[in-house]
């Protein structure tokens, strides 16, 4: 009576006892709009097919509908826990396709609020795998933190999300001394609560139990479907966009690119557990080294756009973020391409799901840190 | 330093027209133009050196749309662009065999263009609705249309 | 006329008896609601509830007026009259137990001499009830989840009675005052290395017999949105969480009788009755320990629970019995 069990042309084999199971689009553990199709056998997952698009909001379209400033805003609501990272590749893209160079103070801020934006959104992410593996508590506890980085953002930005912070040549405000010490005493803080996570968490018998060995990402699973990010550096690869191919101050700085060794969603997290050291680690030579001058360069009132295609890719709290822009010569670009690295870490579900079961299958979707809108664009 | 490359010298070979510059100019070190029968096998290439797939897409340029496939080495961040100008018959191989992440870029491209992916193992709506088949929302009108030698400059 | 009398004064202690203790479910519910919101709120860094009342004291009640006033939305492919049966068989019989627990030497409805047996029995209804959810709610999510509570309890009565049976060893009785009473020098737990063990073995059992977290697997709400209760709305919800909260109560009772010496304690004026205080006070700090974990620990995965039942728990909790019935008997 209550599963539906459907035959398939397969007379024997699990596949014959499949049931179908929806999780989504309205599931505790789908964060957000995301609806996975399970074929499930017992509590064994056979095959997952995630259906998306429940968010679709054309940002493309958009992109090429009106002058290229107006989509300055669109940056931010793709990936709503991160957007900075997109603000920064869509800008920089930009300025280098019509040769502005950005002041060295201005890219110092922004690599600051980049990278606190990428804390917060790595202790947003931890919060909520941990509510998926069943921890309530620590979601509290990473919101704790993370108030403090929004509070400084918004103090920054204006915004405490939907930061729409930098600009063409430069960013809006400057970090004066009074936001500087703000920085530096969430650093001390911070700091001093990895041991927090690391006892609550990284020790804790029943979350190594639940991670270790589940949902192996291989290296050549990764390539297959490209997946980039935390997702691709628990799995050994050390690729990072601001290590291979430093874009804005990022040379500048030294910093380490955390790497796994099995793949599996517990190095995941070690992963990002350790890249929100290593941000601090960026944020602090940030500010010991910030350079003076101005914070936006002299830019004409109006920009157009020269023809030709560019792409510029910087590394979000996700992974690889892209932008490719091919221009006609006027102030709107003829097309625009955004390449959100969910995408690519979603899409790897519906093979690395089959034969899991179904509780490992939850963990594993929610260690590959998704955010809905920024697949659905 | 990128041409004593080893996938460059490869490549080289199948493709003459392969244009390699020693610094990411415009956000990529490599770019080829090649015809839709030759997807299958340039993939295959580019997958047997290590190559991962960043993203597919379609820019709608006079006469006929244009696919544009984007590769990345992760030892070293090398970018490599493959432009290719969809043929009259609006079909294209698919090579969502060799990467699999390619399913999902070509049925995004499938809605938002019309182009048809041949060998696909399944090309229906991604991200809009069954309602919304044939919309196609990102070719443009003739009166925004731009011929290809004026926009897809390297 | 005597007969009538007796009849009558019988009849009356009994609806008496029954009024009060469906009362104190009640009651006692909400308290336990209240304690942990508060608990997790502090657990979590919050204050909890502050709202209604004195420090939120009112938040339960008002809650609980809230489920009954709600409208009963019914699914229309549920399976007609087991689907509000089911409610009422996790409600109703998790007031039994308190029938025969004995709060202090006076404060027992019935002193019976097979009293645990009637309270393992009682516990283990509430599987059937869980199931009934599951099953007659037509749903996949709460299929699943009814299927776990099955596997999931049906594997933990076990070492529950195991390691009761080491006590029951120890005094050689079923009767639940007679167990408490034989603890007056000293508490079971302190005095028997056996009854440490045993003790641990039931604690651990009985989080997952009650389905409280890390065991709350049929009602996992991050795999099964809320398991075996996810079609229920209102009070039918309600009566789940009272029995679920009633269950955690009569576990942390049975394990401060038969391993915490029940009443015993400092002396205290009135001890037939108000030594019933050192039981509550026992009870709770156990119930307290309960919440702690819940609030700390991730959920394990549902093979693990079963592994943890099968190969640990049970060899343990049997290896234990023989020692213990082996050195009672030497």
């Amino acid at each position: 009576m209550g599963v539906a069990v459907r035959s398939t042309k397969t007379e024997s084999g699990p596949i014959h006892y499949r049931y179908f199971m929806n999780v989504g689009p309205q599931h505790p553990s789908t964060h957000g709009v995301l609806r996975l199709i399970i074929g499930l056998y017992g509590e064994y997952v056979l095959s997952i097919e995630p259906v998306i698009g429940y968010g679709h909001r054309m940002h493309e379209k958009m992109a090429q509908s009106r002058p290229w400033q107006a989509f300055l805003p669109n940056t931010a609501r793709m990936d709503y826990a991160c957007c900075l990272p997109h603000q920064h590749c869509y800008l920089s893209l930009i300025e280098q396709h019509t040769g502005i160079k950005v002041p060295p103070r201005a890219e110092y801020i922004r690599v600051i609020a980049v990278e606190l934006n990428r804390i917060a959104s790595h202790l947003l992410w931890l919060g909520a795998f941990l509510l998926d593996l069943g921890a309530f508590t620590p979601i509290l506890y990473c919101f704790d933190d993370r108030e403090e980085v929004l509070d400084i953002l918004e103090n920054l930005t204006g915004a405490r999300i939907t930061h729409c912070f930098f600009r063409i040549g430069g960013v809006l405000a400057d970090i004066d001394d009074h936001s500087a010490n703000r920085i530096r005493e969430f650093m001390r803080r911070m700091r001093g609560r990895f041991s927090v996570y690391h006892k609550l968490v990284t020790e804790n018998i029943i979350f190594i139990k639940r991670t270790r060995d589940i949902g192996i990402i291989t290296p050549d699973m990764a390539r297959r479907y490209g997946a980039t990010g935390p997702v691709l550096r628990g799995s050994g690869i050390a690729y990072d966009v601001r290590k291979q191919q430093p874009y804005s101050a990022y040379r500048d700085f030294s910093f380490d690119v955390p790497t796994g060794s099995r793949g599996d969603c517990y190095d995941r997290y070690l992963v990002r557990v350790e890249e929100m050291q290593q941000s601090l680690c960026i944020i602090e030579q940030a500010l010991e080294r910030m350079p003076a001058g101005e914070i936006r360069a002299p830019v004409p009132r109006t920009i157009r756009l020269p023809a030709g295609q560019r792409s510029f890719s910087v590394e979000g709290a996700r992974g690889e973020v892209t932008y490719y822009l091919v221009a006609d010569g006027t102030d709107t670009p003829y097309r625009l391409k955004v390449r959100s690295p969910c995408y690519a870490n979603l899409n790897l579900i519906q093979e690395l799901g089959q034969g899991m079961l179904f509780a490992d299958m939850i963990a594993t979707l929610g260690s590959l840190d998704l955010v809905i809108p920024e697949i659905d664009r | 330093m990128h041409h004593t490359d080893a996938l460059i010298i490869a490549l080289r070979t199948v493709f003459p027209s392969i244009t390699v510059s020693p610094e990411a100019e415009r956000g990529w070190h490599a770019a080829i133009a090649l015809a839709a029968e030759q997807i299958p096998g340039a993939a295959s290439l580019l997958f047997e050196h290590g190559l991962a797939l960043s993203f597919i897409t379609a820019v709608h340029v006079r006469p006929r749309c244009e696919l544009v496939y984007h590769f990345v080495r992760w030892e070293d961040a090398f970018r490599i662009v493959l432009h290719l100008p969809v043929p009259e018959n609006n079909t294209v191989p698919s090579i969502a065999e060799i990467y699999h992440g390619a399913a999902w870029h070509e049925r995004e491209i499938g809605e938002f263009f019309g182009i048809v992916f041949s060998n696909h193992p399944g090309l229906k709506p991604l991200l809009l609705t069954r309602e919304e088949k044939g919309l196609c929302p990102l070719l443009r009108s003739d009166s925004l249309l731009q011929s290809r030698e004026n926009v897809l400059i390297w | 006329m005597d007969t009538i009398i007796s009849i009558t004064s019988a009849f009356t202690s009994v609806a008496l008896a029954a009024a009060v203790i469906v009362g104190f479910v009640f009651v006692n519910a909400t308290a336990l609601g209240y304690i942990e919101r508060k608990l997790c709120g502090r657990f979590q860094r919050r204050i909890g509830p502050m709202e209604v009342g004195w420090h939120g004291i009112l938040q339960m009640p008002v809650d609980g007026i809230k489920l009954i006033a709600k409208q009963l939305i019914v699914p229309s492919h549920v399976a007609g009259p087991l689907f509000y049966v089911a409610p009422v068989l996790a409600f109703a019989p998790a007031a039994l137990p308190f029938l025969v627990m004995p709060f202090a030497p006076r404060i027992q409805v019935l002193a019976m001499e097979a009293g645990l047996v009637f309270v393992l029995a009682v516990i283990s209804f509430n599987t059937f009830a869980v199931f009934l959810a599951g099953w007659s709610s037509n749903n996949n999510y709460s299929m699943i989840g009814a299927l776990r509570a099955v596997a999931q309890n049906i594997s933990y009565e076990i070492p529950i009675l195991l390691s009761l049976l080491t006590v029951v060893f120890l005094t050689g009785s079923f009767n639940l005052s007679r167990i408490v009473q034989v603890q007056e020098s000293l508490w079971f737990v302190l005095r028997h290395p056996g009854a440490i063990l045993a003790f641990l073995v039931f604690f651990i059992a009985a989080i997952a017999e009650t389905n409280r977290a890390p065991f709350d697997l049929p009602e996992a709400e991050s795999e099964l949105t809320a398991g075996f209760h996810t079609e229920y709305s209102g009070i039918a919800f309600g009566m789940f969480m009272i029995a679920e909260y009633t269950y955690l109560f009569v576990n942390c009772c049975l394990a401060t009788a038969v391993f915490f010496g029940g009443w015993w304690g400092p002396t205290l004026p009135f001890g037939q009755y108000s030594s019933c205080i050192w039981f509550f006070i026992k009870a709770y700090t156990l119930v307290f320990i309960v919440i702690w974990c819940r609030w700390t620990f991730p959920r394990v995965r549902f093979d693990q629970l079963m592994n943890l039942s099968w190969k640990y728990l049970i060899p343990i909790a049997l290896g234990n019995l023989l020692l213990t019935a082996l050195c009672t008997k030497l």
